[in-house]
């Protein structure tokens, strides 16, 4: 066999950044590091890294932590859990877990043209409830979606599972921007209005089947989810296993987050060496490690996490605010009400244990 | 309690706005999410709160 006829039985979809999903194996979890949120508002709330819960129209609650519950060849899951059932879903409730993929990393799947590329998405999958469970696949503008179906037969019990579809070849999609490209939906209850039929394409915006158990009306049920992979093409392959810093980096392009010991380090953290513009001003230039999707929103703690450091001096800020943003920079201005000496040099430090600083350019 | 506060840049540029709630500065980004949001709370009637003044003292 020659290396040409090698390389000609190799399946395209193998090659490169084939899996789209970005922390499938839920190892990354800057914001939560393992600990519970709940998700009861149709605001996307975020639980390990790129992966977000949705809870709208009934009453119902549940939660979403990272977990070391995993089957064999991973070592994390995210684990869903009902904190507060939703026994009867009403036509608009809705209730589910969802990972946005940015355009650019699927506008070669070319959907909404002739050229839709067909692709399978695959995952491990452990429920407390056996039935049929639903997803789907839907555009940002959310007027095109395609419903799908998975049994899990087996309480409490690890299976694979894998779907693979046709690309839409109309409606509008994303293509080659940042904007959301396609949006995956592991539905776990939802009403008529966000279910649709399984199997085909329609102008309707769903998040999971017609028929789908309705995971949130059993109190205290759980569904583990791990191994998520979108690929281009019709056979689910092995995980992408990628390294850890280059998992951690793709994140890091949505969200990324400093805390007094991201790196394992103890007592009070540097965070930004700074200048004094004014006696109650500091300004830094921040550079992003990661050019992110779009300028971020920046967050931080708490007032009394920090501390700014000039002359001999150390000063709680009064505020903390990033202006001039853009996609791979910003200023951070810290005020302080007790005036330092303008023109000094200055630094501060996240001084509480539980500080952070944090940068969202999620989708 | 209003949920939003401008930020001016020290040119004097209304340049992000704050939100209260949860220590939030929002770039002017149309692509920004919470800059979706809110330009969605503008459009129903709302005002943010002024700046501060940049302060030279």
């Amino acid at each position: 066999m020659t290396k040409a006829r090698d390389l000609s039985q190799v399946p395209n979809a193998s090659l490169g950044f084939k899996n789209r999903i970005i922390n499938g194996d839920m190892r990354i979890d800057q914001r939560n590091n393992g600990a519970s949120v709940s998700i009861n508002t149709v605001l996307p709330t975020y639980s390990v890294d790129r992966f977000y819960g949705q809870a709208a129209g009934g009453s119902g609650v549940y939660t979403l932590q990272r977990s070391s519950v995993a089957p064999a060849g991973f070592s994390n899951s995210l684990l869903a859990t009902v904190t507060t059932p939703d026994t009867s879903l009403a036509a608009a409730d809705l209730y589910d877990i969802s990972q946005a993929i940015e355009g650019f990393n699927t506008a070669d799947l070319g959907f909404g043209t002739t050229n839709a590329a067909t692709i399978t998405l695959s995952f491990w999958v452990r429920s407390s409830v056996t039935g049929t469970y639903g997803g789907s696949f839907s555009n940002d503008a959310f007027n095109r979606s395609y419903p799908f179906t998975y049994a899990i037969s087996a309480a409490n019990t690890w299976e694979q599972k894998s779907i693979t579809i046709v690309g839409d070849t109309t409606g509008t999609w994303a293509g080659a921007t940042n904007a959301a490209g396609l949006r995956i939906y592991w539905g776990l209850g939802a009403g008529s209005t966000y279910s649709g039929t399984a199997g085909s394409w329609s102008s309707a915006g769903v998040v999971t089947a017609t028929g789908a158990t309705n995971w949130m009306a059993i109190n205290g049920a759980t569904f583990y989810i791990t191994g998520v992979q979108l690929e281009k093409g019709s056979t689910a392959t092995s995980f992408d296993y990628r390294p850890y810093g280059t998992e951690l980096a793709l994140c890091r392009r949505y969200y990324a987050r400093f805390g007094q010991n991201t790196n394992g380090t103890a007592g009070d953290s540097a965070a930004l060496t700074m200048a004094q513009w004014s006696g109650n001003s500091a300004y830094a230039a921040q550079w992003y490690q990661v050019s992110m999707r779009a300028a971020p929103s920046f967050s931080y703690s708490a007032n009394s996490d920090f501390t700014l450091l000039s002359n001999g001096a150390t000063r709680t800020p009064s505020s903390i605010v990033q202006q001039g943003a853009s996609s791979d920079r910003c200023e951070i201005r810290v005020d302080v009400s007790v005036s330092v000496t303008g023109g000094d040099s200055s630094w501060l430090r996240i001084s509480g244990t539980n500080g952070f600083m944090a940068w969202d350019s999620e989708l | 309690m209003t949920p939003y506060k401008l930020i001016k840049n020290i040119d004097g540029s209304v340049v992000a706005v704050f939100r209260q709630a949860d220590n939030t500065s929002i770039p002017f980004d149309p692509d920004n999410v919470d800059f979706q949001e809110y330009q969605k709370w503008i459009s129903e009637g709302n005002q943010p709160l002024p700046p501060d003044e940049p302060t030279l003292s």
